[in-house]
């Protein structure tokens, strides 16, 4: 198995090795299910529950899960800045460009600047160096090449260039195998970041909006969590009123008052009529 | 460490210090700020609307060129110290005669009452309003006075013979227990006999 297109009509790069999936990946391994909702809606596998397949493995699933999840919101977030985008563009009240009164303006726009640049110089650099790192390994490949072909040489380095070869090849397995996981599980994972999402939150609100219990369960439960904030807030402001106290009586030098501690009972007003 | 042997009484009923206090105050001090900034925006928007816009202009904006009459100089002063001192006496002792305590203080969960355990009456509440006043000019001295006096009174206090006393299950923090409590125990411990020994 290639990872190359099929109808990819450039020749094929050298460093991609075709092979077949290994045994324990390629169980995992199979057709890519359709994306969209409703494709899946068609297929309809009459999937048998979560605990009645011995081999579900709950770490994969979310892990899946996690994935598709990040995969869909990047996607979405992408869709939505580039609508974004379009409408400013498209608006006819474009904010005008920005006017320079003071330093602290030219500082502020000194920035915005280098950010915006830095970030398009550095994807450019960074493809150049991908670049340039491509023709050093072939460069240095090539110069080496007498010498590893070398008879005298080739006895000396011949089980090393052997060794390494192998090592490269098992790596180069390694990632085949990896991008093909991908591949075939990328989709699948997406469907069940999407299916959760369309399904566990509709069924979550529907539940909290008909089960009654739970409602005042989540509301009671905001409820105390605010009521402990401002408890937790209240009795740090008592403990500060001892602390302020106690430095104050300390420098006048008065005696540190004991009623804090409920000993004495005493310094306790009760509002009449309570 | 000094463990609390027995769980701590609460501290309802006990009188407030002076951080707790101060804390309700500011928060009260915002609300008029905020209170006073709206109606002054909504003053505006109606000498505005009733095509009073050049005398809105010489009180809310003043410049040089502005041909500032004495009139005007007293609606500024009114304004900025008469209308937030009247803003301000008018909430505390409204909510102090209503509830016994404003929303700041209501927030820290204090409640003024008179010495004898009474909610406040008129008289009092003015009397308070102004103690204020007098604790202010002398430096916020009647303020910190809540600091050394034995029942936490401050001037304003003092001269409108009121207290103001924690409203809810207040506690002392962990830390602070602990240190009262080792404090406690430290003088509740027999004084080592120096005789017996050698």
């Amino acid at each position: 198995m290639t990872i190359n297109d099929e109808n990819n009509t450039e020749p094929r790069d050298p460093f991609i090795i075709e092979m077949e999936p290994s045994d324990e990946l390629t169980e995992l391994v199979t057709s890519p299910p359709a994306l969209l909702p409703g494709a899946a809606a068609t297929e309809q596998q009459a999937d048998p529950p979560a605990a009645a397949d011995p081999e579900f493995d709950a770490y994969l699933a979310v892990v899946k899960l996690l994935i598709g999840g990040t995969i869909e919101g990047a996607n979405e977030l992408t869709k939505r800045l580039e609508q974004w985008e379009a409408a400013q563009r498209t608006a006819a009240d474009a904010p005008p460009v920005g006017e320079i009164n003071t330093n602290g303006d030219v500082a502020r726009y000194l920035l915005v600047g280098m950010a915006l640049s830095t970030t398009d110089g550095l994807r450019r650099q960074a493809l150049k160096l991908v670049q340039a790192s491509d023709v050093f390994w072939r460069m240095t490949g090539s110069a080496t090449q007498p010498l590893v072909n070398n008879r005298l040489t080739g006895i000396i380095a011949g089980p090393i260039d052997r060794a390494i070869d192998r090592l490269a090849l098992r790596g180069q397995k390694r990632v085949n195998d990896w991008i093909e996981l991908g591949r075939t599980q990328e989709p699948n994972a997406r469907r069940m970041a999407r299916e959760t999402y369309d399904n566990v939150f509709d069924e979550f609100i529907g539940l909290l909006a008909e089960n009654q219990e739970l409602a005042d369960l989540v509301q009671k439960k905001s409820m105390g969590l605010a009521t402990e904030a401002v408890d937790e807030f209240r009795s740090r402001t008592v403990s500060a009123d001892a602390l302020a106290e106690k430095l104050v009586r300390r420098i006048l030098r008065r005696p540190m008052r004991e009623e804090l501690l409920g000993s004495s009972g005493g310094g306790q007003v009760t509002a009449e009529g309570e | 460490m000094t463990q609390l042997s027995n769980p701590l009484p609460s501290l309802r009923g006990f009188y407030a210090g002076f951080v707790t206090r101060s804390i309700a105050f500011a928060i009260d001090l915002i609300l008029i700020a905020v209170t006073q900034i709206t109606i002054l925006f909504l003053v505006r928007l109606l000498l505005d609307f009733f095509g009073l816009d050049q005398l809105a202009r010489a009180i809310f904006e003043p410049t040089e060129t502005t041909n500032v009459s004495v009139f005007i100089t007293i609606t500024r002063w009114v304004i900025a110290f008469i209308g937030s001192g009247f803003l301000f006496a008018l909430y505390s002792i409204s909510m102090w005669l209503l509830v016994d305590k404003t929303l700041g203080q209501a927030l820290l969960g204090l409640r003024v009452l008179r010495t004898d355990g009474r909610p406040l009456t008129l008289g009092p509440a003015i009397r308070r309003v102004l103690g204020y006043y007098i604790s202010f000019l002398a430096l916020f001295l009647g303020f910190l006075w809540v600091l050394v006096d034995d029942r936490r009174q401050g001037w304003h206090d003092k001269i409108a013979d009121t207290i103001v006393v924690y409203d809810w299950e207040a506690r002392l923090g962990k830390r602070m227990r602990e240190w009262l409590a080792r404090r406690q125990a430290e003088r509740e411990a027999p004084p080592p006999d120096i005789f017996s020994q050698g």
